[in-house]
């Protein structure tokens, strides 16, 4: 098998029953699926579990695989799905959370304000650390574009598709989220400056 | 989407890219998922996929290993759709039991639900349609339709209807014809004594005929045959009784019309006779040739036949 093959003939392939299609398309987006779950969710549910559950759809889907938009469009719309029902279902988790969250972007802002960490000469290891943290706090819609974003690499046009919302939708929730991770690691880098 | 907010910061999207991606390396799924994924993913199958292998040898191992695997997945196609085919049936058979428990708790709860026993209706049968179907019976209907249409006992009620009504056409026959013989008995006394009446006055006629002008009596004779030729049929003594057509489809009443014909024919014989005897032989062969036309099939006594021939 040519692993070169772009993902939809891989599926197709896998469609038609060569299990080692499906192994090589897995072995190409199990990470980024993996992250965006793990990242989306963070410690209020079990990503692990909704990974799983994605790639059992995708596995039950394959006969009914037909090419008509990217496959990665394609499997990022079934691991948003996943994630939009774990979240609606364990709704009072992520509400109780909601407010520990606000209180942790307060938090952190003030620290940056301060600039009284002892860790001020951030290196590349904390500044990844920092938005991380930064990500695990935005709200739930821009955390999701961005990580479609960053993640899958997608376009504000495919972000849209993915999560069913015109572009100009997706556009702004990406440009505040942009801004929202740009000010909170820029106000610390200008601390760590001074 | 370009920082500028802050230009002189260097957090613009770019970085903030190559940090996400920095951070990339440190998350990815354990081998542990990566396996029970894979699991899924051959449960899913059965192992009946092909498996792309290098080496053409492996290749066609992995097609032989998957032939039971295969046939299995072949079994079990089968058992989900013979169990598919049992889902209309089962229903059906459902949909009667159900059927059959609520009518049985209907039927049951009638008193306490203040309804009337639904099952009087089954076997109650209206008056009118057994009494129309006995008056078709009674006048001859098809009895074979009625009986196909009602049920089983309203056929043997209506059975008994119809052997009730035969029962009172069979006596109002027998009485008819007790009646008819009771007619016949009196008509014969009283064309007896008319009959003897007309021979003594024949005779006394006959006798001063006789004596007086034996050649007017015969003119006389001849103009009553004549008349009696030209009426077409004699005067019948009793004017017959037309029966009911009811009574007209009985065989036995067609016999009683029979024997009246006869007894009028005697009748008949016995006055030609007594003319005959009287010496007015022509009017007896008149009222013989009338009583011939009269009945043209009958057959004639030896006397008669004589009395015939000697008219010819």
């Amino acid at each position: 098998m040519d692993a070169q093959q772009p993902d939809e003939a891989l599926m197709l392939l896998y469609g038609e029953g060569d299990t080692g299609a499906f192994e090589l398309l897995y072995h190409r987006h199990k990470g980024g699926v993996y992250r965006y779950i793990k990242r989306h969710v963070g410690l209020r549910l079990d990503g692990d579990e909704l990974v799983q559950e994605v790639w059992a759809k995708v596995i039950k889907a394959s006969s009914a695989y037909r090419v008509s938009a990217k496959f990665t469009t394609w499997l990022y719309t079934i691991a948003h799905h996943c994630i939009v029902d774990a979240v609606r279902k364990h709704r009072h988790k992520f509400e109780s959370l909601a407010d520990e969250n606000g209180e942790d972007t307060d938090a952190l802002v003030e620290s940056s304000k301060r600039n009284d960490n002892p860790m001020s000469n951030v290196s590349a290891k904390q500044q990844v650390d920092r938005l991380l943290g930064v990500i695990s706090i935005l709200p739930e819609d821009q955390r999701d574009v961005f990580l479609l974003k960053h993640e899958a690499g997608f376009s504000v046009k495919e972000i849209a598709e993915v999560i069913g919302v015109g572009e100009e939708t997706a556009k702004t929730r990406l440009r505040y989220a942009m801004q929202k991770i740009r000010a909170s690691m820029e106000n610390e880098g200008g601390q760590n400056h001074e | 989407m370009s920082n500028d907010k802050h230009p002189d910061h260097h957090f613009d999207d770019d970085l903030i890219a190559q940090l996400y991606d920095a951070s990339k390396e440190e998350m990815q799924p354990s081998t542990d998922m990566d396996d029970l994924i894979l699991s899924q993913l051959n449960e899913s199958l059965g192992g009946s996929a092909t498996v792309v292998a290098d080496n053409p040898n492996d290749n066609l191992d992995s097609n032989v290993a998957k032939l039971p695997v295969a046939r299995d997945d072949a079994k079990n196609t089968h058992r989900k759709s013979s169990k598919k085919r049992w889902f209309v049936p089962n229903s059906l058979v459902a949909c009667l039991v159900v059927s059959v428990m609520v009518g049985l708790i209907y039927r049951e709860n009638a008193d306490k639900l203040l309804m009337s026993d639904p099952t009087e209706f089954d076997y109650a049968i209206p008056m009118p349609s057994v009494e129309r179907s006995v008056t078709k019976k009674s006048k001859g209907s098809v009895l074979a339709e009625e009986l196909s249409v009602e049920s089983d006992e309203v056929s043997v009620d209506f059975e008994g209807k119809y052997v009730q009504g035969s029962q009172l056409l069979m006596d109002s026959a027998s009485s008819f014809s007790e009646l008819r013989s009771e007619l016949r008995s009196e008509l014969r006394s009283e064309v007896q004594g008319v009959s003897a009446e007309n021979v003594e006055a024949s005779v006394v006629r006959k006798q001063e005929v006789a004596e007086q002008e034996s050649s007017t009596l015969r003119v006389e004779s001849k103009k009553m045959a004549v008349r009696k030729a030209k009426k077409g049929k004699p005067k019948p003594l009793m004017r017959p009784r037309v029966p009911s057509p009811m009574l007209m489809m009985a065989p036995s009443i067609q016999a009683e019309k029979s024997a009246d014909e006869t007894l009028d024919v005697d009748v008949e014989y016995h006055k030609i006779r007594k003319l005959r005897d009287a010496g007015d032989v022509a009017g007896a062969q008149a009222l013989l040739e009338v009583l011939i036309a009269k009945y043209p099939s009958m057959e004639l006594p030896v006397d008669m036949a004589l009395l015939k021939e000697g008219l010819q």
